[in-house]
C-alpha cells in the first residue's frame, strides 16, 4: 500500500469562499408586501423565474388534505386571458421549461426559459396570482387520483406516507403532500377558491428572478404588473408537534414488496441553531461511499442500499433512515449496526478527517450549485423562505463556526431510541 | 453561429484521447472517462460482467484502499464514481479545479490498478441479487424489464444492463478480469473534461496520470448479433396486484447519426415528446383525465437500432381506452403527418431551447460523449436545431410514413391480469405474452 503518498486535506477556507461567491443580489419588496429577489448572471441568455406561496401539506386540516397540490394543478388552468394549460404551452414554445411543485411548506411555480422573454413570463404570473379560473376541475380531478395512484403502487412511496402519520401525530406535516384519496375524491371547487384567497396573495409570496437579467429593469416589471394585487391577512400555523415519549413500530407487509427497515428520528426546524450540525452528522452517517452506514452497512455486504431523506423545513420534522437489506440479513441485524454506529457517534464524535470531509463537502456543493440560474433560484428562494435574507451565508457562516463537538452533542440529542419511530416492511 | 466555447482534442502518449472544453465560468472541473464496451459485450449467458467490473473499480485497488480514495476525493469536496451502460463504462468526477490533477490520479488508480478478489465478488454478486429482486416489486421498473426485452428480444440490449439473477449466478472472477483485460486499455477509451482549465493543462495532467496506462494485446469489440425486426403486433402483460396499468408500446428507431433522425424528433415532439403541446398529452391528460403522465421518447440507435416509445400509465379499468388512444395518435401521425401548427411550434421549441442545451459543465460533457460515440459534429446541438428549422411538412410525413409504425409494435403492460385484458377494439395481437415479475429472473423471458 502506498498510502503515505495521498496528500493531507486541510478545510476549504470558507471565509475566502463567501467573498469569492458572494451572489450579487438586488431586492425589494413592494408596498402590497411581494418580496423579490433579482439574481444578475449574464453567463447564458437564460432566465430561471422562481414564485413561492408560502403554502402547503403545512397549511392543511383533516378532510382537507391536498388542497394545496390540487390547487397547484389548477393554477395551469388559465385565466380569463389565458386557457388551459396555455400558460406551459406557451413558454414550451418559446423553448422554455416549466413546471410547479407543492410542498411541505410552500408551492413554487418555476420557469427556465429565453431572457428575453422575461417581461412576458411575468405578465402570465401576475395574471394567475390574482385572475387563476379554475376550469376542467373534475377531469384534473382524475389526473390527481391517477398521481395518488402511483404513489400507493410504489412499495417506497408508500412506506415514507406511512412513516409521517407514525411519527408526526399532531402536526400536519404528517399529512402527504397529495392528499388522502378520500379527501381527494370529496374536494370541491369551493376549497380551491378559498385556499386561492387566502394563501395567493402577494404578501405570503417570494419572486425570485436569476440570469440574464438587468435588475433595476426585472424590478420595475414586477412592480408595473404585480404592483397592484391587494395583500390580504392569513393566519399561520399554530400546531407544534409534542416531544415523543417513545419509540413508536408498525409494519407493513404487501403482495411481492420489498423488505425494508426504516427508523424516523424527530428533528428541529432549519432555523434551529441545532439543525446545521445535525445535517453535518446525517452527512458523516450516508453522505458517500466513505460515510459510517455505507461502509458498516453497504460494502460490508449487509444491506444494498442505506440512505437519509429528510427536508429543509419551517416547523419540525423528520429524518428518516432507510435500509434495504440484503436477501438473509434480518432487520434485527440492521438495527443492531445502525443503533451502535449513531451511538458511537454520539459518545465520540467525528474524527478530523470525516469533519473536514463533510464540512469540504457541503462547501462545495454550494459552488457547484451556482452552476447553473435554476440552482442559484432555488437556492436564494429555499434558504431565504427558511432563514430570511441571505439565508445561503447564513448556513455557509455556521459551516465555518460548528465545532465536532457539536456535531457529537445534536447526535445524543437528537439521534436516540426514545426519539424514532420504526417500520419494517416486507412482501406477502 | 457562433461557437459557445473551445472544443480541443489531443492524444496523450499511451492513445488515449483527451477532449476538453474549457469555460471561465466557476473553478469546476467536471470529467467523464469513458470505455466503449459496456454490457453488450457480456460473454454470452454471462450478462452483468460489464456491471461487476465497473462495482469492482470503486473497490480497492492494488495501491490505495477504497476507503483512502473516497476520503481524498470526497475530502476535496468532489466525487468519482463508476458507471455502466449497454455500450459504455464511465468513471465520472466533479471537484474544484485546483483539485483536479488529484481527482484524475485517483480515476488513473481505478481503472490501471483494479484488483479483483473471489470474496469481493461474492459480496457484489449478492447485493446485485438483492438489487434485482427489489426492482422487480416496482412497477416501473418491471415495465422497462418488459419492454426492453419484447423490443430487443434476445439481443443483448433486450437485457439489463447490469445483467439477471439467473446470469449473474453464473459469472467468474475469471470473467471479470478477462473482460476488464480486453476492454480497459487507452486506445479503447477518452477522456472529456469541462473546466476553466487550459486544454495544455488537462492534458499535462492526463499524460501524468494516465500516460503509463498500457495494455497488451489491444481490445477488439466483438460484432454484436442483429436485432430482429419486429413484424406484427406482439403484447407482454406482466401481472402484478396494483390498481394502476404501467403501459410502454413502441418499436425499433435509426441510427442516432442517420440523417432522417431529426425528422423523427421533431415527430416525436408532436407525438408526445413536447409536453402540453404534444397530443398524448392533450389527449390522455388534459382532455380526458385519464393519466397524470403520457409521454413519447425517441432514442437513436449506436451499433443497433434505437427506439421509440410511448409511455403512460392509468387505472386498469380505463387502460385499453388510453392504448387506443395512443394508438390512434400514433397511426394518424403514420397516415397524415403532422399540422402545420405543431411544425411551427417544434421549430421554435428548439430554436429557443439552445441556451439550456450547454449550461452546466455536465450537460457539455454528456454532449462531447456523445460526438465520440455517435460520430456527432461538436455543437451538433446547435447545428441540428439550425437543419429541424429547414425542415418542411414533407420532409416530416415521409419520415413518420417509414418510421412511425401504428401496425408493427410491441406493447408491454404491468397490471393486474384479472381487471385488464389486453382487447382493444380494431386491434388483434399477433402474439400475447402474460409473465410474472419472477420470469425477469430469467435471460430470455419471452422464449417459448
Amino acid at each position: 500500500m502506498r498510502s503515505s503518498s495521498l496528500p493531507a486535506i486541510e478545510l476549504l477556507n470558507i471565509d475566502e469562499i463567501i467573498e469569492r461567491y458572494r451572489l450579487d443580489i438586488t431586492r425589494e419588496t413592494l408596498e402590497n408586501g411581494l418580496k423579490v429577489a433579482v439574481i444578475e448572471d449574464h453567463s447564458v441568455p437564460l432566465a430561471s423565474v422562481n414564485l413561492y406561496y408560502l403554502v402547503g401539506s403545512r397549511n392543511e386540516s383533516y378532510g382537507k388534505t391536498g388542497v394545496s397540490h390540487f390547487l397547484e394543478h389548477m393554477m395551469f388552468k388559465g385565466t380569463d386571458r389565458l386557457g388551459p394549460e396555455e400558460i406551459s404551452a406557451i413558454i414550451t414554445s418559446w423553448g422554455g421549461v416549466d413546471n410547479a411543485a407543492t410542498g411541505k411548506d410552500f408551492t413554487v411555480y418555476w420557469a427556465l426559459i429565453p431572457s428575453g422573454r422575461l417581461y412576458d413570463l411575468l405578465v402570465m404570473e401576475a395574471d394567475r396570482m390574482e385572475n387563476a379560473k379554475f376550469r376542467d376541475f373534475d377531469s384534473e380531478k382524475m389526473v390527481i387520483m391517477e398521481e395518488r395512484r402511483l404513489l400507493e403502487n410504489n412499495p417506497y412511496g408508500v412506506l415514507l406516507e406511512e412513516m409521517d402519520a407514525l411519527a408526526i401525530k399532531a402536526h400536519p406535516y404528517r399529512h402527504p403532500i397529495i392528499g388522502w384519496m378520500s379527501d381527494i375524491e370529496h374536494l370541491q371547487i369551493e376549497d380551491l377558491l378559498n385556499h386561492y384567497s387566502t394563501y395567493y396573495v402577494p404578501n405570503n409570496a417570494y419572486l425570485v428572478i436569476s440570469g440574464d437579467v438587468e435588475p433595476q429593469q426585472a424590478i420595475s416589471w414586477v412592480r408595473e404588473l404585480f404592483g397592484h394585487i391587494p395583500k390580504r391577512p392569513h393566519q399561520d400555523v399554530i400546531t407544534r408537534e409534542p416531544e415523543q415519549r417513545g419509540e413508536r413500530r408498525a409494519h407493513l407487509t404487501g403482495k411481492d414488496w420489498p423488505r425494508v427497515w426504516a427508523a424516523a428520528y424527530h428533528i428541529p426546524e432549519l432555523s434551529h441553531p441545532d439543525s446545521v450540525p445535525l445535517a453535518l452528522a446525517l452527512s458523516i452517517l450516508s453522505d458517500g461511499r466513505a460515510s459510517r452506514l455505507h461502509t458498516k452497512l453497504v460494502e460490508s455486504g449487509l444491506a444494498t442500499d442505506v440512505t437519509i431523506i429528510t427536508e429543509k423545513t419551517l416547523d419540525p420534522f423528520i429524518a428518516t433512515i432507510m435500509v434495504t437489506p440484503s436477501m438473509d440479513v434480518s432487520f434485527e441485524t440492521i438495527d443492531g449496526v445502525v443503533s451502535e454506529e449513531l451511538q458511537k457517534l454520539a459518545a465520540e464524535g467525528p474524527s478530523e478527517e470525516e469533519f473536514i470531509r463533510i464540512v469540504n463537502k457541503q462547501t462545495t456543493y454550494f459552488i457547484m450549485g451556482q452552476e447553473t440560474v435554476m440552482g442559484k433560484a432555488q437556492t436564494i428562494g429555499e434558504l431565504d423562505i427558511m432563514l430570511g435574507e441571505d439565508g445561503y451565508l447564513t448556513v455557509l457562516k455556521r459551516f465555518s463556526e460548528i465545532k465536532p463537538e457539536d456535531i457529537k452533542q445534536v447526535v445524543g440529542k437528537y439521534l436516540v431510541k426514545t426519539n424514532r419511530s420504526v417500520i419494517t416492511m416486507e412482501g406477502t | 453561429m457562433k461557437e459557445p466555447f473551445e472544443v480541443r482534442r489531443t492524444k496523450i502518449g499511451s492513445g488515449m484521447k483527451v477532449v476538453t472544453a474549457r469555460r471561465d465560468k466557476l473553478p469546476v472541473f467536471y470529467a467523464v472517462l469513458v470505455l466503449h464496451g459496456g454490457s453488450v459485450y457480456d460473454p454470452p449467458g454471462k450478462n452483468g460482467v460489464a456491471e461487476l467490473v465497473s462495482r469492482f473499480l470503486e473497490k480497492d485497488t492494488l495501491n490505495f484502499t477504497r476507503r483512502e480514495i473516497s476520503n481524498l476525493i470526497e475530502g476535496l469536496g468532489g466525487w468519482l464514481v463508476s458507471d455502466s451502460g449497454h455500450y459504455t463504462q464511465q468513471i465520472k468526477l466533479g471537484l474544484i479545479s485546483r483539485f483536479a490533477h488529484h481527482g484524475l490520479s485517483m480515476m488513473a488508480e481505478m481503472v490501471m490498478n483494479t484488483k479483483f478478489t473471489q470474496e469481493e465478488l461474492e459480496k457484489e454478486r449478492k447485493k446485485l441479487i438483492s438489487e434485482h429482486n427489489d426492482e422487480l416489486t416496482v412497477p416501473s421498473e418491471v415495465l422497462s424489464y418488459a419492454f426492453n426485452s419484447a423490443i430487443y428480444h434476445n439481443h443483448p440490449l433486450g437485457a439489463p444492463s447490469d445483467g439477471v439473477v439467473e446470469t449473474i449466478q453464473k459469472i467468474t472472477l475469471d470473467d471479470l478480469i478477462s473482460f476488464h483485460r480486453n476492454h480497459f486499455c487507452p486506445s479503447n477509451a477518452f477522456l472529456v473534461a469541462v473546466s476553466d482549465i487550459p486544454h495544455e493543462e488537462v492534458v499535462s495532467m492526463a499524460e501524468n496520470s494516465f500516460g503509463s496506462w498500457e495494455c497488451d494485446p489491444k481490445p477488439t469489440l466483438s460484432g454484436l448479433p442483429k436485432v430482429v425486426p419486429i413484424k406484427g403486433k406482439h403484447a407482454v402483460v406482466v401481472d402484478m396486484k396494483i390498481s394502476q396499468a404501467f403501459i410502454a408500446l413502441g418499436h425499433h428507431a435509426p441510427m442516432r447519426n442517420d440523417p432522417i433522425f431529426n425528422r423523427l424528433v421533431v415527430a416525436n415532439f408532436a407525438i408526445g415528446g413536447g409536453r402540453e403541446l404534444s397530443r398524448m398529452m392533450r389527449e390522455i391528460r388534459i382532455k380526458n383525465g385519464l393519466a397524470y403522465s403520457a409521454y413519447s421518447v425517441l432514442k437513436g440507435g449506436l451499433k443497433a437500432p434505437g427506439v421509440f416509445a410511448a409511455q403512460t400509465e392509468t387505472k386498469a379499468e380505463t387502460a385499453t381506452d388510453t392504448l387506443k388512444l395512443t394508438l390512434d395518435i400514433i397511426r394518424d401521425v403514420h397516415e397524415h403527418g403532422i399540422t402545420e401548427e405543431e411544425l411551427a411550434m417544434a421549430k421554435s421549441f428548439f430554436q429557443g431551447a439552445i441556451p439550456r442545451m450547454a449550461e452546466s459543465n455536465k450537460q457539455i460533457a454528456s454532449a462531447l460523449i456523445n460526438c465520440e460515440l455517435y460520430g456527432l459534429q461538436d455543437f451538433y446541438w446547435i447545428k441540428e436545431i439550425e437543419e429541424i428549422a429547414s425542415l418542411s411538412l414533407d420532409d416530416v410525413s415521409s419520415a413518420v410514413r417509414e418510421h412511425i409504425d401504428p401496425d408493427n409494435f410491441v406493447m408491454a403492460v404491468v397490471a393486474d391480469t384479472e381487471k385488464f385484458k389486453p382487447e382493444i377494439h380494431g386491434i388483434t395481437f399477433d402474439k400475447i405474452r402474460v409473465l410474472s415479475p419472477d420470469d425477469f429472473k430469467t435471460l430470455r423471458p419471452l422464449e417459448d
